[in-house]
């Protein structure tokens, strides 16, 4: 794995390379970009998000007529009343399981890849996505300790699974952090080699419970399905209840965006520049942590989001953190909402593990960006 | 890091996958005429296609599937299984004996050291097979994917373990109550059937598919098995799918789920369910999951439950063996 040591972070001398980089942009993808005014792209990517959930709202497993789903939302706006031209079952398929879930494929594909952003900022690791601090083995340990909990615990309307994987993925973070911490101060290499030995034993230790506990090996397709990633929400009280804490952390994540455009100068750069390093990493530590919390509890681990719409979005509208950080949430919900459409309707009646379709998706359409970034690519 | 938790948690479930799907499901023929009790050795080439000969009658007997045993202990021979896998929990004396627990991989050496004569099981792959070859104790692979090949199965567990004409009884057995059982729904109209055997994600349910054991009771039993047109044992289907298919009957083979358990009260409740016909008749049932899930000699049972379940009409006595709904 490479680590960048802080010094090398000095080799960036601009934190808000606007405007100096312009040479070369013709090899640049998207070059033009980073000068458009960043409300007009956020406003591209709203529309974008519309139109993707319209399009995965009205494209499911099940064959709806498009017409007849367009009628029932509206109706359902209560702007229209459509005579009921379709079956009560179609309504039920409509309203109780796709539309909750293309919701939530949005808030999933945001959280991930603000969470992306935020710890690639923070750890200056291109190689850093939500899981890289502890949260995918936290998340994995509280997920199958709550399949063996079961229904027997609920708590606000979510099962043990949701709740127990969010705990995970918090507290394993919570803990990288404090193993981590030297004297007060949280030197990144630390935070990386930290999270990758919790994650690991994390890890295993789901290995070791598969293997000693003989009701979870009748489960493992199951939880194997958990691991590649999968939406599922029970009902709109967990949307909401996720969407609006993903979205108070959020806009927590938004103040932070020049203190992470310092810490490309490195933490004594930043230092210099008036930003308080040690309160602000603990920050972006804590936000990106309940971010991939909100994603994991009702998504399961999904991969490849929070690692390349990052990277998209930055060879698209440059490294600024306070640009970067909200137009690649938009893109990873973008992202996210037609990657569940696939999965969901790809091999019907069967449903595809969404982790398959964010890699295939995702991975050549970052390898063809980055070859023709080539050098310029700036992060 | 994500990298390493796929390392640790998922080659554990490949492997286990490769246990389940590695192997071609081929049903075991004899290949000679059929032997006296005492005729041994005997030869049979079994789910894995290997040529296996059992050189003398077994006394030691290993059995890696709860379906055998369950066949072993009615061909007499519980006196002889010195051991079985951990499910093995039919009939209770089994509990007794030593238990192996067989994942992600059997304990080879634990086998080896219990000096078997003779090793059955059920879905273990064939890396298995060749250390069992490579220390000579007669290794069978039974893997039944119908009612058919159930029948074989006990057959041939009966000739290599010197029990024929006990196994052929119970064939005969088996195929009396399924010709009584299709005779029975013989002209009723096919009801459309959804057998569940896991749904502790409600959204995406694994269900019964249309090859494999409880696929074909379904069928034989009067039902249209609503997933008949996918090509796998038990799959896992989206929601939106069961809504739009729209079951009349809904059978439960995870009430007794080890984990998060299933109730027909419950189904009403799962997102958008109330509004699927069988939810809306009250025809959301218990199966026993034991009956249908192991091909052995119970499924006859699990058969003629589901039957009676899609069916009530046909019969309407009271059920000699008690189901799971009174």
């Amino acid at each position: 794995m490479e680590i960048r040591t802080e010094k090398e972070g000095t080799a960036i001398p601009d934190p808000t390379p606007d405007g100096a980089r312009q040479a070369g942009s013709r090899r640049r993808p998207f070059a033009g970009a980073r000068r458009l005014p960043l409300g007009f792209i956020l406003a591209l990517l709203a529309v974008l998000l519309v139109l993707s959930m319209a399009v995965a709202v009205a494209v499911g497993s099940a064959q709806l007529s498009t017409a007849d789903v367009f009628r029932m939302l509206l109706n359902r706006a209560g702007l229209t009343r459509f005579p009921t031209t379709w079956e009560p079952h179609e309504e039920q398929i409509l309203f109780a399981l796709r539309f909750p879930r293309v919701v939530a494929a949005a808030i999933v594909g945001g959280c991930l890849a603000s969470a992306g952003v935020l710890l690639q900022g923070l750890l200056r690791n291109p190689m850093a996505d939500p899981y890289v601090v502890g949260a995918s083995g936290g998340a994995a340990l509280g997920a199958v300790l709550g399949s063996l909990l079961g229904s027997r615990v609920a708590f606000l309307g979510f099962g043990a699974v949701p709740v127990l994987a969010f705990v995970g993925a918090v507290g394993a973070v919570a803990l990288v952090a404090n193993l981590a911490s030297v004297g007060g101060r949280l030197p990144i290499v630390t935070v990386l080699l930290a999270g990758f030995a919790v994650s690991t034993l994390l890890g295993y230790t789901v290995s070791l419970l598969l293997v000693i506990d003989a009701r979870l090996q009748l489960q493992l397709p199951r939880i194997y399905g958990w691991l590649l990633g999968g939406i599922s929400v029970a009902n709109w009280t967990e949307v909401s209840l996720i969407g609006a804490l993903a979205l108070a952390t959020f806009c927590g994540a938004l103040a932070l965006g020049r203190s992470l455009n310092a810490f490309s100068l490195g933490e004594e750069g930043a230092a210099r520049l008036g930003v308080a390093v040690e309160r602000d990493k603990r920050w972006i530590l804590a936000v990106s942590a309940l971010l991939t919390a909100c994603a994991v509890s009702i998504s399961g681990l999904i991969g490849f989001v929070g690692l390349v719409v990052p990277h998209v979005t930055r060879l698209a509208c440059g490294p600024d953190h306070r640009r970067l950080l909200p137009a690649a949430t938009l893109a990873g919900a973008v992202f996210l909402v037609l990657a569940d459409l696939g999965a969901r309707t790809m091999v019907s009646p069967v449903e595809l593990p969404v982790g398959i379709l964010t890699a295939f998706l995702g991975g050549p359409v970052f390898l063809v960006l980055l070859r023709r970034a080539r050098r310029d690519y700036q992060w | 890091m994500r990298g390493i938790l796929w390392t640790a948690i998922l080659g554990a479930a490949l492997a286990l996958a490769g246990c389940r799907t590695g192997s071609p499901n081929a049903s075991p023929t004899l290949s000679e005429a059929p032997a006296s009790v005492s005729g041994f050795p005997v030869t049979v080439t079994d789910a894995s296609r290997r040529k296996v000969q059992i050189p003398r009658l077994p006394e030691r007997i290993v059995s890696l599937a709860p379906a055998h045993t369950e066949t072993l202990y009615a061909l007499g021979l519980g006196e002889k299984v010195v051991a079985a896998d951990t499910y093995s929990d039919y009939p209770e004396t089994v509990k007794a004996k030593a238990t192996l627990n067989c994942w992600p991989r059997p304990p080879t050496e634990q086998i080896v050291a219990l000096k078997p004569d003779l090793v059955v099981l059920f879905t273990q792959g064939d890396d298995f097979l060749r250390e069992m070859d490579a220390v000579g104790i007669p290794t069978v692979k039974l893997f039944a994917t119908s009612y058919a090949e159930t029948l074989q199965d006990i057959r041939t567990l009966g000739r290599i373990t010197g029990t024929t004409a006990t196994a052929e009884e119970m064939v005969r057995t088996m195929e009396t109550r399924l010709a009584a059982v299709e005779k029975r729904v013989a002209g009723a109209p096919p009801r459309t059937v959804m057998l569940e055997l896991d749904a502790v994600d409600p959204a995406r349910p694994f269900v019964a598919g249309g090859k494999g054991v409880y696929g074909d009771l379904l069928e034989r039993a009067g039902g249209k098995n609503l997933f008949a047109d996918l090509p796998q044992p038990a799959v896992q289907v989206s929601a939106e799918q069961v809504l739009d298919r729209n079951p009349e009957v809904i059978l439960l083979g995870d009430t007794k789920a080890p984990v998060q358990p299933q109730q027909p009260e419950a189904v009403r409740s799962r997102p958008g369910w109330a509004q699927i016909r069988a939810v809306r008749n009250g025809e959301v049932y218990r199966v026993y999951s034991e009956r249908i899930t192991r091909p052995g000699l119970r499924l006859v049972e699990g058969l003629e439950e589901i039957a009676r379940l899609l069916h009530p009409d046909r019969f309407p006595e009271p059920a000699a063996v008690a189901g799971s709904n009174e």
